[in-house]
């Protein structure tokens, strides 16, 4: 699921000081800023609408981030609580998913930092939190070629995990969220270029790491 | 075309072939690039390689009580907020609803009485009159603020600010 | 709740019409007339300041008396700043409020520890984030878990420096 859509609304003092409205063409809204400015005067529902909408990629950026389901869906809550906490002082200074995503990475590399990722225990059969297994699509492959599939998905996960925070942050923004560099900048607070280097030096070692799976 | 992985930012043209994002112009230039050259034929087939690798990890899926459970800390946060506060709240929710032509004759007169950015020297801080209409901040976020003043000029931040600020003119 | 959108609305029209028609007609030049940078961002301490003697009087008088001596000495000793490190101060305040409250709280113990160092290691510390400043946040990212930082610093000093490293300007 990308994030494709939505420009800067409004011109209001800056929440982020290094975004700037190029004012080229006319005004686009960002559809879930107004809602956001509901849920400041009030409306519940667009709050509820907000977290159907972006609860999901917020969750699954965390768990890449933090490789523990757990401790992703904590984080994901914290995530939407400070959303709802910020509400009666909420400026559309940014687009929406520039905020939440810039909330959703700060609290990942704290988490990251304090130490509270566990390895997650892969296999092939997981439990879910109300006990079921969780059976893998069926892709058609056998046993082995099962095997071979999940050690490769495991070789990935390890060489995310292995980039620094900042990078591995770019990365799954680049590659799961479909965002461009400008507003990754925004999220990690830095330059464009800042952007590119910290994605295409990850992007090289991720290469790297995963050469001998080519 | 000249050879991307001999430039410092190679990685982004080749990124965006990868992706899918490069105009149709550029990615057919890129292409007959890749007839010729060796070194990005393998980059190329690497960063694909990746690519797909990538797009093999899905992530878990959320609880089902993710909002519920949600709702309960907002709920519980919000019954344990002091009555103050909450009368704060709900007295400016009826001020809001009760007076929103006082609203409109406020931002009125901000149009008449605004001074914009340049025209004043900054006095202490700052270089834009406020409206504030007689509302200034709590004395406790004042005070809280020169705290954090105090502890921050420590650091002095101010070489460093000093040589943002020129990168900025 | 819908006439005051309206009334709002038509009220932002009245205070901000030539910024929006400005950027609608594909205004170019990047930053809009009205943003402010972050030097110019208002703080607690400057709304305080742009409020009349009087005002400023009734909120000081809240305070009880040693706290408010400490806060009419703190105002003295900010207002007899250069404007350049007065800027400086206020760019770091407003980069510090942009963190969430628990983030920003882990800073302020950061610096109370920071506080707490003997001159000597303070100065080793702001040299550190001096040279920092200079660097990309990739090389930033580097040169805080290269051995000659580990070398320089204790433990303590090192998440300080971390720490501390979150409220430098980015390059």
């Amino acid at each position: 699921m990308g994030y494709g859509t939505g420009i800067l609304f409004g011109a209001q003092p800056s929440w982020d000081a290094r975004v700037n409205y190029d004012g080229t063409g006319p005004v686009s809204i960002d559809q879930d800023a107004v809602l956001m400015l509901r849920v400041r005067e009030g409306d519940q529902a667009s709050f509820g609408v907000l977290l159907q909408r972006h609860r999901r990629p917020v969750f699954h950026f965390l768990c890449r981030m933090v490789q523990n389901q757990a401790v992703a869906e904590e984080l994901a809550q914290e995530v939407f609580l400070r959303v709802y906490r910020s509400r009666s002082t909420y400026e559309p200074t940014a687009k929406f998913t520039t905020w939440l995503f810039r909330i959703a990475t700060r609290l990942a590399l704290n988490s990251l930092r304090d130490g509270k990722k566990e390895k997650l225990q892969d296999s092939l059969e997981e439990e879910t939190p109300d006990g079921t297994s969780r059976q893998l699509p069926d892709r058609g492959r056998t046993i082995e070629q099962e095997m071979m599939y999940q050690a490769r998905l495991r070789e990935v996960r390890e060489a995310i995990e292995e980039l620094p925070a900042k990078q591995r942050a770019a990365v799954l923004m680049h590659k799961y969220d479909d965002m461009e560099y400008s507003q990754i900048a925004r999220v990690l607070r830095c330059s464009d270029s800042a952007v590119k280097s910290l994605l295409f030096r990850a992007y090289e070692s991720l290469r790297f790491a995963l050469a001998h799976l080519v | 075309m000249e050879c991307p992985s001999k430039r410092e930012d190679s990685s982004e043209v080749l990124i965006s072939y990868v992706e899918g994002s490069l105009s149709p112009s550029a990615q057919i230039a890129f292409e007959r690039h890749l007839e010729a050259c060796g070194r990005c034929r393998e980059l190329t087939a690497a960063q694909q390689e990746l690519w797909a690798a990538l797009d093999t990890w899905a992530p878990a899926e959320l609880s089902a009580d993710f909002n519920e459970r949600l709702y309960e800390r907002i709920a519980s946060e919000e019954s344990s907020r002091p009555k103050w506060a909450e009368r704060l709240t709900k007295a400016g929710l009826a001020w809001q609803q009760a007076v929103p032509v006082v609203a409109a004759c406020a931002a009125l007169m901000v149009v008449f009485l605004w001074r914009g950015p340049g025209t004043e020297p900054g006095v202490y801080f700052g270089e834009e009159a406020v409206a504030s209409q007689g509302r200034g901040p709590q004395i406790e976020q004042v005070e809280s603020a020169l705290e954090d003043f105090e502890m921050l000029g420590q650091l002095d931040f101010r070489s460093v600010a000093e040589s943002a600020l020129r990168k900025k003119i | 709740m819908r006439a005051t959108y309206l009334i709002a609305a038509l009220a932002l029209m009245l205070c901000g019409g030539p910024e929006f028609a400005q950027g609608a007609q594909g205004h170019r030049g990047g930053v809009v007339s009205n943003r402010r940078s972050p030097e110019q961002e208002k703080t607690p301490v400057d709304e305080f300041e742009r409020m009349s003697p009087e005002q400023q009087e009734k909120a000081l008088a809240k305070l009880p008396p040693e706290r408010r001596k400490k806060v009419e000495a703190q105002l003295a000793k900010l207002r007899s700043l250069p404007p350049e490190q007065r800027a400086a101060l206020r760019q770091t305040y407003n980069r510090l409020s942009e963190f969430p409250p628990e983030r920003q709280q882990q800073l302020r113990k950061a610096l109370q520890k920071f506080g707490s160092q003997p001159a000597d290691r303070q100065e080793a510390i702001r040299q550190e984030l001096r040279q920092l400043s200079g660097l990309s946040a990739e090389d930033r990212a580097v040169r805080l878990k290269s051995p000659e930082f580990r070398s320089t610093f204790n433990h303590g000093e090192q998440q300080i420096v971390r720490d501390m490293a979150d409220l430098l300007p980015a390059r």
